[in-house]
């Protein structure tokens, strides 16, 4: 998410002649009261209230105000600039960077915070530039600042070394390493180490039936069957070139944004995705117990 | 002339050459015939046989019913305990019900269902699948051909020549059914005695149980009640002045109702490329009658034949045999049906419908010729690949070409002695 996206023109206060915090918080209270419907007192009160624990104000006069709200769902930004510094116990500051959230508060306030902190620190000159709200809003789109950073492939995978299969592997290799690692899917390559498809459980339990099977609609007048049998002597002589299929959606670039992966996954139902590097050799599996826990649960 | 010529053959080798789907090429034409004006879009309507297209639409929503029950599942493996697990047996067996089943219902729905269960049979035995598979095939085409509804081009035949269901059972029944009993024996001495298993195998099939095969024993009543009465209408259609499709379409509907299916999501199983295949044929042909192609064809067919309706209907029975062995049949019956109505109208021989059964056996039987014949040797052929069992072109042509030629020389014999 871009910061310029949070902004608001007409809650940006461009050379004003303010002489306290107070009276920039009232002004600020005064337009959220117009626009949102909130209570005036209770947002001079929520920034007062963090006032009293002290004061974020950086050397070159930039400050941080901000303030949580009971029963607010959102996240309000106001920009000032004043006319004359204001004195802080010493610290002068002249452009006030003021956030209001809920009492709950979320990760999403103190990326935004920590977005105005780089805006400060690496562009402040700019900004003083700025002769109104609008040319100060289009500064800061052209910044591209991200509030959020997109969580990536790579950010979640673990670094062990992938387990897979080759194609010319006996498929008992592949039955053996399912049920000694207790996973239910492994990436087929080719003897170079390039990715060549999947080969899950199911896959593997399908090979176990009469291919005429799965032309009929069920076998239920079936109680056993030679080929389900005569398994074990099967799985030690196919290959896994037999069994696997092949596969070029199912993947993942090690760049690519957690958000669409999981997209991919739920869209088509698909319940793994190999992880590939830029020479196409398996680096990982991303599983969906493993979104689960390593990225909505994280 | 030249224009719908042009157009009809273009599309002709369009849709035997396979590239395309056919359904596409035969409206494009269609549109095309229009487009040039070649005939109006009121007469290009009156061209199309709605008796044909109701009646497919009515039995593809009966077949789709039936098939749901798993009757064709419990029939095939009750067949095959019933003659104790013996495969040459089996295979006479499924031969012989699929070919009831081709003639009743539709052929591609039979040997969808059939085929793999003879597979999985086979494949219990230790034996190839290969001889069940192909015996399936002739019997699907032989079958069909016994019954106005067995197979396309009788439906078209039957609706343009006013043929009913029972014309054929009278007419082609008794050829059929000596046809089967011929081909049956020669697949028991041809494979008869490479089949060989063991005790243990047969005890394998025994182990089968036929009943676990029905999904719903109410719908399975219901639908062999209503498809009884079906039968039953299509048997006295002509007595009672109403169409096999108006019977079908009844059929269809009630079945619906008494077996609370869903309309729409039956309607979807409805193989409406199929149906619209047939409307732009059938005004495709439309453009060549109206511009007099067909007229001018008879012609030189009666003047080939020296106007002698023997020769004809040899010629007629032999072409369309080795025609639909290399074109699909449909098209080609399409074609040759206003052809023959003008060939039957300077011979003066409306009175017998010799030709027209010459033209349903060649078309029909022509089918088994070749692995592209017919649709069903297609799914077959394609169901076993995906089996792993390949039944190649050349392959097929080994059993295909004679068995084809000695069901035309059987059914030459039959025409020349009763109709000629």
């Amino acid at each position: 998410m871009k910061l310029d996206n949070l902004l608001n023109q007409e809650l940006v206060f461009w050379d004003v002649d303010a002489k306290s915090s107070l009276q920039i918080y009232q002004m600020i209270a005064e337009r959220v009261q117009q626009m949102f419907a909130l209570d005036e007192q209770e947002v001079v009160d929520a920034f007062l209230e963090r006032e009293k624990l002290g004061y974020v104000i950086f050397p070159d006069g930039s400050s941080f105000p901000h303030g949580r709200l009971e029963g607010l769902d959102d996240l309000i930004i106001a920009m000032v600039k004043c006319k004359t510094p204001l004195d802080f116990c010493g610290k002068k500051a002249d452009l006030f960077y003021c956030v209001l959230t809920s009492n709950a508060g979320s990760n999403r306030y103190l990326m935004v915070l920590a977005s105005f902190a780089k805006l400060a620190q690496y562009h402040q000159e700019k900004i003083r530039l700025t002769q109104s709200p609008r040319e100060l809003i289009e500064l800061i789109r052209a910044l591209q600042l991200d509030v959020d950073k997109s969580l990536l492939v790579s950010d979640v995978i673990n670094s062990d070394e992938v387990l897979t299969v080759c194609v010319d592997d006996n498929l008992s290799v592949a039955v053996d390493l399912m049920k000694e690692k207790g996973i239910k899917f492994l990436p087929v390559v080719d003897k170079n180490g390039l990715y060549k498809g999947k080969l899950n459980a199911l896959d593997i339990v399908k090979a176990a039936y009469p291919r005429s099977s799965f032309l009929m609609s069920d076998i239920g007048f079936m109680s056993t069957s030679r080929s389900f049998e005569g398994f074990h002597r099967k799985e030690a002589t196919m290959k896994v070139s037999q069994v696997y299929s092949e596969d070029k959606q199912r993947v993942a670039r090690l760049d690519e944004q957690m958000i669409q992966i999981g997209f991919k996954m739920v869209k088509n139902d698909w319940h793994h995705l190999t992880v590939l590097d830029d020479e196409k050799k398996p680096v990982a599996v991303i599983s969906d117990r493993s979104f689960v826990s390593k990225v909505l649960r994280a | 002339m030249i224009a719908a010529v042009s157009i009809f053959v273009v599309a002709y080798l369009m849709i035997a050459w396979e590239k395309v789907n056919k359904t596409l090429i035969a409206l494009l034409g269609a549109s095309l015939m229009l487009i040039f004006h070649i005939l109006p879009q009121d007469v290009a309507m009156h061209h199309i046989d709605f008796n044909v297209i109701t009646l497919l639409i009515s039995m593809m929503v009966l077949v789709s019913i039936v098939e749901q029950t798993g009757v064709f599942e419990f029939v095939a493996i009750k067949l095959a305990k019933l003659v104790g697990g013996s495969p040459i047996k089996i295979l006479v067996m499924l031969f012989l019900i699929t070919a009831v089943f081709s003639a009743l219902l539709d052929n591609i729905t039979t040997v969808l269902l059939i085929a793999p269960v003879s597979v999985l049979i086979a494949e219990e035995l230790r034996i190839s699948p290969l001889p069940f598979l192909l015996s399936q095939i002739f019997a699907s085409n032989i079958g069909g051909t016994a019954t106005l509804i067995g197979d396309p081009p009788n439906i078209m035949i039957g609706s343009a020549a006013g043929l009913t269901f029972m014309d054929f059972v009278i007419n082609l029944a008794p050829l059929v059914v000596l046809q089967l009993l011929l081909i049956s024996v020669l697949f028991y001495f041809l494979f008869g005695k490479k089949m060989k298993v063991s005790n243990e195998d047969k005890a394998r099939i025994m182990a089968f149980d036929e009943r676990m095969s029905i999904k719903d024993t109410g719908l399975l009543f219901k639908s062999l009640f209503v498809l009884g009465l079906v039968i039953m209408g299509f048997a006295i259609h002509g007595f009672v002045d109403l169409e096999a499709a108006t019977i079908a379409m009844a059929g269809a509907s009630v079945l619906m109702i008494v077996g609370d299916i869903d309309a729409e999501q039956l309607f979807s199983k409805v193989e409406w490329s199929s149906i619209f295949f047939f409307t732009g044929l059938f005004i495709m042909v439309g453009g060549l009658v109206e511009v007099g192609v067909i007229s001018y064809f008879s012609q030189k067919m009666l003047a080939f034949t020296h106007g002698n309706v023997h020769v004809t209907a040899q010629v007629l029975l032999w072409f369309s045999g080795v025609a639909s062995a290399v074109v699909d049949n449909i098209p080609f019956v399409a074609t040759m049906i206003p052809l023959l109505q003008d060939v039957q109208s300077h011979l003066g021989s409306s009175g017998n419908n010799g030709l027209w059964w010459a033209l349903s056996l060649g078309s029909c039987l022509g089918g088994n010729g070749s692995l592209i014949g017919a649709s069903a040797n297609i799914i077959v052929a394609n169901m076993a690949a995906k089996t792993g069992n390949k039944i190649g072109f050349a392959s097929f042509l080994k059993y295909g070409i004679p068995i084809t030629i000695l069901l035309l020389a059987v059914s030459h014999i039959y025409l020349m002695l009763r109709y000629f």
